[in-house]
């Protein structure tokens, strides 16, 4: 009994050291508010939340490497008015309940002065409450129209809301003469909302959706079956409303199972990773998107290399690389302009167009940007090509 | 008398750590500070109702999270749609989470073991994709947001502290509970089943009623804790109880030890505290915290503060009896 | 339309079945949930990519070199999480084995990657068209290789020496340790192969759907075991059967109720069967499980 109670004991005391030790290393790692290791890192921090681990890792590698980049060349060139910028990565694992906590703490801690990510609509959700009641500036990225409800004062979104997106994909399928449509979606808030606004689109001017199948995000592998009732309904092209992950099973499945059908899709399934999951069976497949990686204008090319230089020759800047290297962009160009009062802030990105890696945007009355830039693109040879 | 004496007894433990607990905030002065210590109780809570159903009653549950989900998305929907207050809906979600434990509890009649525990995974999953695909009513994968802040006697409940004392409250009366349970008859009843169902069964306790009647309890205190969440958060959505979070209260009961009441407690602010501490490692993190798990099952497989309960000293007792050599084989 | 829902199912029972067969396998000899299987199967598929882009390895060397790293790759998960841990509640082992869970999944995240990744070919994929069924030599890659690997498997088993350790091992250790067997040997062989299989698996996986990442382990590892509990725990025919069933029972509910509850078809299922008859189809019952 004597020794089962000494070792209770060490092992608590262990636990103990070990927590206060990682203790230790977060408070000098992030900057924490009485931290003076914050002034050091830099004057002024972004906290940046996105999912670092579990299934959408990848699109949280592209959001911190973009906002990376976009702080090492601010500090490059001299800082904002002198002062340097530093990044605070926070992984919230898709999970709504972190993002909540991190919000928490990007509002609690004064050398933050804005926040920027939110891959997933509802960690976006989850967090914009948080943000507006601490009055913390802050872009987030995900798409649900939800968001534009939640953004109130403080809170902007980059990414194109699902009903622009939505009404882009109609527009061009109708143009296309699209008449029997049949939509795969992604049974979560980004599929399940471009599955109702593009039905509803494309029945009003006279389209059939003539099957509407729906899979799970990071689980439904095979498609053959819901592949094989699209066509048995004789559909004469497909929407796929979900990430490249899928979308690129979805496209090969298709090529295996012989079946020659256009598929289209909005700006999720604009990565150049998916190029490479899907290889020769993205030929033809039409996407839009605002970040073209091969665009050779010039500071799309410049984005590029320096990516390539930075991160190693195997990442590809993505649409999320471009969000987040716009928005750190963005907020600097704030705080160099009005400084760091919130409500200054706000009102300055509320009114302002800025001249971004994707051209020239502003943000709208709900706080939605605003893409006048939204392209159409089509798989060609291996590469995302613009349609005139 | 002795100071240690006093010291060890639990009743004073208890007050120290809640005199710790009602006055931490007034030193507290960084609100993510507060909000990681509400958390902390909403994880306390789950771990209590979880530990009824494990710790006590020895039936392994996977699918906590789906009644903490069912209590926030009851105490939601109520307060959305209807416009009830909190303090109406929060009861409602605890009956309704309730019912569904009674519901969860049936099968765990027939199956034993690994066989409920996956059973209850299934019932997790199943519960997660009636809410993705619940349509308009749900609201889906987008979730339900602008939920109501509760309110009482006009208190302001922007203001985290209110919110944490008023868990803190709950808290402590679950927990009170929860500690008596094994000094009443009910609980002496649990841990016969959970220590020899037959022999308990035998003796006259009529073993389908108690276990129905633990998962029914486990289900409901899980409930609670759903309904504050989303009355604190204000957004909850089906991607904020999954099968991951039924893990980590699982983890939390047999780390702090199951079956000691205590120990899922101290469980749950062990491991509700180490990710926050590990933010920093980002990438790493989850890896850490792997890691850590696995680690703290060899150096103490009972938890924390598990004492080798009666269950298994019994097993020693024999083993020792009939295989002198049981450890021979690790040094060959 | 029927044909080819049956020759999905079919496929996926195949992959479900060499998973469940390591599942049956451990949870025989140590009677608790193996929740890393799911990413050893995952790590399968892991070392399969990196085999694929070396590029110059040829396909049946890569399916053993990857088997042989599963193996090493769960018998060292054993030694580390679970050997310490014989003599105590198997919920302590299954929140162990829950740990190497995460422990596995993200390692391979912080090796491997965190994306989607493209399987580079071993061999051209060929179709074929019968009426309206389309087949490719994939499925039959993936068929004839779970098909050789379970008879290895059911020969090694009933037939030979460290089979019939294995079984008495799984029938009672105490007295299979008296008898002289070195139980601890005979659990690390039955880790070898369980994950051997699952790596195998994953393998085939990786190639046959071209995609690899890691967070695919959870939710097959999750299918493989209600497969092994469907066709009756702890029996390699029944987990055979079972993973058959699940695999067309998959197929038929995505395909004609909805492809959004798949799992919840399965589960559903699954349920049922354990409140209809708890021991499976093959099961020899529960009895070993409640013997702590």
């Amino acid at each position: 009994m004597k020794k089962e109670s000494k070792r209770k004991i060490a092992s608590v005391m262990a636990m103990a050291v070990l927590m206060a030790s990682l203790a230790g290393c977060s408070r000098s790692g992030t900057g924490e508010s009485n931290g003076d290791s914050a002034a050091k890192d830099g004057d002024y921090v972004i906290g940046l939340d996105c999912p670092m681990t579990g299934v959408n890792a990848s699109f949280g590698e592209q959001l911190s490497y973009g906002a990376q980049m976009a702080v090492d060349e601010i500090n490059g060139a001299g800082g904002i008015n002198g002062k340097t910028l530093a990044l605070s990565v926070q992984d919230d694992k898709s999970d709504p309940k972190e993002a909540a906590t991190i919000a928490t703490k990007f509002v609690a801690d004064d050398s933050i002065v804005a926040s920027i990510g939110y891959y997933n609509s509802s960690c976006g959700l989850s967090a914009l409450p948080i943000i507006n009641e601490g009055k913390l500036v802050t872009i987030v990225t995900g798409s649900s129209p939800d968001i534009s409800e939640q953004t109130q004062k403080y809170g902007f979104r980059t990414e194109p809301s699902d009903m622009q997106q939505a009404v882009y994909a109609a527009d061009w399928m109708v143009q296309d003469g699209r008449k029997k449509v049949a939509i795969l979606y992604e049974s979560t808030d980004y599929g399940m909302g471009q599955e109702e606004i593009i039905t509803d689109i494309l029945e009003e001017s006279g389209a059939e959706i003539v099957c509407s199948e729906a899979y799970i995000l990071g689980e439904t592998k095979d498609f053959t079956n819901i592949l094989t009732k699209v066509k048995n309904s004789g559909a004469d092209s497909i929407f796929l409303a979900g990430t490249y992950t899928e979308g690129a099973l979805i496209v090969k499945q298709r090529q295996s199972l012989g079946m020659d059908i256009p598929c289209y899709s909005s700006s999720s399934m604009f990565e150049v990773a998916f190029l490479e999951a899907a290889g020769e069976a993205a030929e033809g497949v039409k996407v839009q998107g605002v970040l073209v990686p091969d665009d050779p204008s010039e500071t799309i090319q410049k984005f590029q290399s320096s990516y390539k230089e930075k991160f190693g020759d195997d990442k590809v800047a993505g649409t999320f690389s471009g969000h987040g290297y716009a928005t750190v962009k963005m907020v600097a160009e704030a705080i160099e302009n009005v400084g760091t009062d919130p409500d200054k802030m706000s009102e300055y990105i509320e009114s302002t167009t800025f001249d971004a890696i994707y051209g020239t945007v502003s943000f709208n009355e709900t706080h939605d940007l605003i893409f006048d830039s939204l392209k159409r693109l089509v798989v060609e040879d291996g590469k995302f090509v613009v349609v005139e | 008398m002795d100071i240690k004496k006093i010291l060890k007894s639990h009743k004073a433990q208890f007050g120290i750590v809640l005199a710790v607990a009602f006055f931490l905030p007034m030193f507290v002065k960084d609100a993510s500070v507060t909000h990681i210590m509400i958390l902390v109780l909403l994880y306390v809570i789950l771990s209590m109702g979880l530990e009824i159903a494990l710790g006590i009653t020895d039936l392994f549950s996977l699918c906590h999270a789906a009644f903490y989900g069912m209590g926030a998305y009851v105490s939601a929907l109520l307060s959305i749609y209807l416009g009830w207050s909190f303090w109406v809906t929060l009861p409602i979600a605890t009956i309704c989470a309730g019912l569904f434990g009674f519901l969860i509890g049936l099968p765990a009649l027939r199956t034993n073991g690994d066989y409920l525990a996956i059973a209850t995974l299934g019932f997790g999953e199943i519960f997660r994709l009636i809410l993705v695909n619940g349509g308009d009513f749900t609201r889906g994968p987008r979730g339900l947001t602008g939920i109501a802040r509760p309110e009482l006697f006009g208190l302001d409940f922007t203001n985290k502290n209110v919110y944490y004392y008023i868990i803190l409250a709950a808290t402590v009366s679950i927990f009170l509970v929860v500690y008596n349970i094994p000094r009443t008859f009910f609980g002496r009843a649990l841990m016969a089943i959970r220590d020899d169902e037959a022999a308990a069964a035998f003796m006259g306790i009529q073993v389908s009623k108690y276990k129905v009647t633990a998962f029914t309890l486990s289900g409901m205190i899980a409930g609670i804790a759903g309904a504050f969440y989303a009355h604190y958060i204000c957004y909850i959505s089906p991607d904020t109880f999954v099968y991951n979070d039924s893990i980590t209260i699982l983890t939390m009961v047999l780390i702090g030890g199951g079956g000691t009441v205590i120990g899922p407690v101290v469980g749950a602010v062990i491991l509700t505290i180490l990710p926050e501490l590990l933010r920093s490692f980002v990438e790493y993190r989850m890896l850490i915290y792997g890691l850590v798990v696995v680690v703290m099952m060899q150096i103490r497989p009972m938890g924390i503060l598990g004492h080798l309960n009666i269950r298994v000293s019994y097993l020693e007792r024999r083993l020792k009896k009939n295989q002198p050599d049981s450890r021979k084989g690790k040094e060959v | 339309m029927i044909l080819q829902i049956i020759v999905n199912g079919l496929t996926m029972g195949c992959v479900y079945a060499l998973i469940a067969l390591g599942y049956s396998m451990v949870y025989g000899s140590l009677r608790f949930i193996n929740f890393a299987h799911g990413d050893v199967y995952m790590w399968g598929a892991c070392f399969g990519l990196i085999f694929a882009r070396m590029g110059n390895i040829p396909f049946l060397a890569a399916l053993i070199l990857t088997m042989i790293c599963t193996g090493l790759l769960g018998v060292t998960v054993e030694f580390l999480a679970y050997r310490r841990l014989r003599n105590v509640p198997r919920v302590v082992v299954t929140a162990s084995a829950l740990g190497a869970s995460i422990v596995l999944s993200n390692l391979a995240r912080v090796i491997v990657g965190a994306e989607t990744y493209s399987v580079p070919a071993f061999f051209e994929t060929k179709y074929f068209t019968v009426g309206n069924l389309v087949l490719n030599s994939l499925q039959f890659v993936l068929l004839g290789c779970s098909i050789v690997l379970m008879l290895v498997l059911n020969w090694f088993i009933s037939k030979s020496k460290y089979g019939k350790a294995i079984r008495a091992t799984s029938e009672n250790q105490e007295v299979t340790n008296l008898m002289g067997i070195n139980t601890n040997k005979i659990i690390s062989v039955t880790f070898f192969i369980g994950s051997a299989l699952a790596g195998a698996a994953g393998l085939l996986v990786g190639i046959y759907y071209d995609a690899v990442y890691s967070t695919m382990g959870y939710m097959a590892g999750m299918k493989a075991f209600t497969a092994a509990i469907l066709g009756g725990i702890g029996s390699i025919p029944g987990a055979m059967l079972g993973s058959m069933i699940l695999g067309q029972i998959e197929s038929f509910g995505t395909t004609y109720i909805s492809s959004s509850m798949g799992p919840a078809i399965a589960f559903a299922v699954l349920i049922i069967v354990l409140l209809v008859k708890p021991t499976g189809f093959f099961g020899a019952g529960d009895t070993h499980s409640n013997r702590v």
